[in-house]
């Protein structure tokens, strides 16, 4: 068999023992167990991107590793169900019900306060994001690409993070007045 | 996570069921079209399975195809762009900005591609456009992205028992408990796909406005500059004008970077003293789209790009089109990629479930929600089955399908009904799609790519309406809700 193959194999297996490892992990719960065996299965995660590596690169072997683990996850947990759900009894269900009731925690807004947060997550959060953005490129200690790339990753991660505050923030009015202050200050700045 | 105040988790929770609420129809839109868009190059072959497939083009041939679509030309054309067969996509064909046109292994013009037209094209508009005008529709795709990574955050935070839960999933409990865990788990695991998506996603949509908005106000209304600093400029040539020698270049660049496979050839300005050519190729091993080497018309290597060894900004920014995609690593890649889009579109349409379900009765909301999710899929279906026959009718067709769909559900009020006649009529789609594919382009002729989609498109049909018939549960019932209005 081609040496490609067998590394990719066993990268493949390690991907597979280190899930099954953090479902070890997590079913001891917070049962004494020692650091070693704690670390173990990430540690086996970075020596199977190295050992991948080897044969297909650093870039595809990081995407693979962490695709195949989270697969190998999703197939543990779809076992763990078939082998749990002959043993399912009522006070499972009991206490399952009890966990949905944690979930009706949030209430509903007046529709003044949803428009505005509308409002705010969508044109004032974007505007706010890309004035911000635009405004911190002449002033960023890194070469022309860099701060220009950057920019371009930061600006809708800022945008998400301010939509989520937008929507989250109970206090309806403060988003978009922050918004609305970052994005003219960013222009400010940039005529000044 | 773990020690967040309640009442961060409270209002995490508030945003993350109203971002998701309110965007939830049109993520499911992109993250479904995107999903299936993995097989876009197959699905573009099997549109057209007639077309000559082969390994190599040679330089004749590739010189052949470059003046045969000149001589086609009405005017001088900036770049001619030849595409030889890859592993992906085993087609040549040859490009103007005006024209397009499949060439058999010796180069010479067969059959136009159903670039505008067709499910394919389709399918690409789509998930990048939502067929909307193309800036406008590219910059709203990349919005819903910018949604999608507020979700996946204000998701998290809103989690406090996220490594408490990391393997639960109570199938047997109530239909809400149910569509939260399976929301949970596959949303939680593939974070780091979700957000991988997510950002590039929202990259590739919004770099336009972006540099829109920075070129005025830093770079004296110079687009180009910006796009230069970030990808490269191109190089400035005044020389002889002499006929391209294709062959050497080829030479050149195997001696230059003996591992690189050609993507495409351009041939830039001919006919110029600014002409020379460009020769695009992967690297195996990395994610950037290209490496791109440029030749004069003599076939003498010039420079590269360094979209593979320049700054880490230009790679990485070159990266995610590839990475955004799944084209990369081979047809194990693209089947990770399905298994994980769809992932993200049982996570969108989950959310939703989850959301109607904590509202405790069941209204037209329901049936319209269950008429999108499984509307869609027979849209999709039904949009490549006429499309066989009139491939221009495939936007046309889609949009049909599901707002017929939609109001139909609306009408009907019954979320259960309608989820078990549209898992029906999907499966017998599919099937009927297969054969009617078979039938009308005689894949079943030839052993390509056409009957492969087809074997594959028959099994997924079949194996529905197999479970649909032994009364499985695709998407099990709500046993929570109460009937009616």
């Amino acid at each position: 068999m081609d040496e490609g193959v067998i590394n990719d194999l066993i990268s493949a297996a390690l991907c597979g023992i280190c899930a099954w490892e953090l479902l070890r992990l997590w079913q001891a719960g917070s049962a004494r167990r020692p650091l070693w065996r704690k670390l173990a299965p990430w540690v086996g995660l970075v020596l199977a991107v190295a050992l991948w590596s080897s044969s297909v690169g650093l870039e595809f072997a990081t995407v693979f590793v962490l695709l195949l683990t989270t697969l190998f996850v999703w197939l543990l947990i779809f076992w763990r169900q078939l082998r749990l759900s002959r043993e399912s009894t009522k006070a499972t269900r009991a206490k399952s019900d009890k966990a949905e009731k944690t979930l009706f925690i949030a209430k509903d807004r007046r529709v003044w306060a949803k428009a505005t947060a509308f409002i705010a997550a969508g044109p004032l959060a974007g505007i706010g994001s890309v004035m911000l953005c635009v405004a911190l490129l002449p002033v960023l200690p890194f070469s022309e690409p860099t701060r220009l790339v950057l920019m371009a990753f930061l600006f809708p991660t800022i945008w998400a993070i301010a939509a989520v505050w937008a929507c989250a923030d109970a206090k309806a009015w403060r988003p978009p007045i922050v918004l609305m202050g970052i994005g003219l200050g960013s222009l400010l700045t940039l005529y000044i | 996570m773990l020690y967040a105040s309640k009442q961060l988790i409270k209002q995490m929770l508030h945003a993350h069921k109203w971002m998701g609420v309110s965007l939830g129809a049109g993520l499911y839109l992109i993250c479904l079209s995107g999903t299936v868009l993995v097989f876009g190059h197959e699905f573009e072959r099997w549109q057209q399975p007639h077309i000559d497939e082969f390994d190599t083009l040679s330089p004749r041939a590739i010189d052949n195809a470059r003046q045969q679509i000149l001589q086609r030309s009405d005017t001088s054309p900036e770049t001619i762009w030849v595409m030889p067969p890859t592993d992906g996509m085993p087609r040549a064909h040859v490009a103007t900005a005006e024209h397009e046109w499949f060439t058999d292994s010796a180069g010479n013009l067969t059959e136009v591609p159903l670039e505008e037209a067709g499910f394919a094209a389709m399918l690409r508009h789509l998930h990048y456009y939502l067929h909307l005008p193309e800036n406008f529709g590219m910059i709203i795709v990349g919005i819903f992205g910018v949604m999608l990574l507020g979700l996946a955050l204000s998701g998290v935070l809103a989690h406090p028992a996220i490594i408490k839960d990391a393997f639960k999933l109570r199938l047997e409990q109530s239909y809400r408990l149910q569509q939260t865990d399976i929301h949970n788990r596959l949303s939680v695991w593939s974070l780091p796909f979700s957000l991988m998506i997510a950002l590039t996603g929202a990259y590739i949509g919004l770099i336009s406005v972006m540099v829109v908005v920075a070129a005025p106000l830093l770079y004296n209304n110079d687009l180009t500059a910006i796009m230069d600093a970030v990808y490269g400029a191109d190089p400035i040539m005044d020389g002889e004008i002499s006929p391209f020698d294709t062959r050497r270049a080829l030479d050149e660049l195997r001696r230059v970077a003996p591992e690189a496979e050609p993507i495409y050839l351009a041939y830039q300005h001919p006919g110029s003293r600014k002409q020379f050519l460009e020769i695009a190729a992967t690297l195996p091993g990395r994610l950037t789209y290209s490496e791109i080497y440029r030749f004069n018309s003599a076939g003498d290597y010039v420079n590269h790009q360094g979209l593979s060894d320049g700054p880490v900004a230009r790679v990485v920014a070159y990266s995610v089109y590839r990475l955004h995609f799944g084209q990369f690593g081979g047809f194990g890649v693209k089947l990770l990629y399905v298994v994980f889009g769809l992932a993200l579109t049982v996570v969108c349409a989950g959310g939703i479930n989850i959301w109607l379900a904590k509202r405790k009765r069941e209204t037209r909301i329901n049936s319209a929600w269950a008429a999108l999710v499984w509307g869609t899929p027979l849209g999709l279906s039904g949009s490549a089955l006429l499309s066989v026959f009139v491939p221009t009718l495939a936007t046309g067709t889609f949009w049909g399908i599901t707002a017929l769909v939609l109001v139909a559900g609306i009408v009907t009020n019954c979320a259960t009904k309608v989820r078990a006649s549209l898992q029906w009529l999907l499966s017998a789609s599919l099937v009927t799609l297969a054969l009617a594919h078979l039938w009308y382009t005689e894949a079943h002729t030839t052993a390509g790519i056409g009957l492969a989609v087809d074997l594959i498109l028959l099994l997924v049909g079949l194996t529905g309406v197999w479970l649909l018939s032994r009364q499985a549960v695709i998407d099990s019932p709500e046993p929570n809700l109460l009937p009616g209005d």
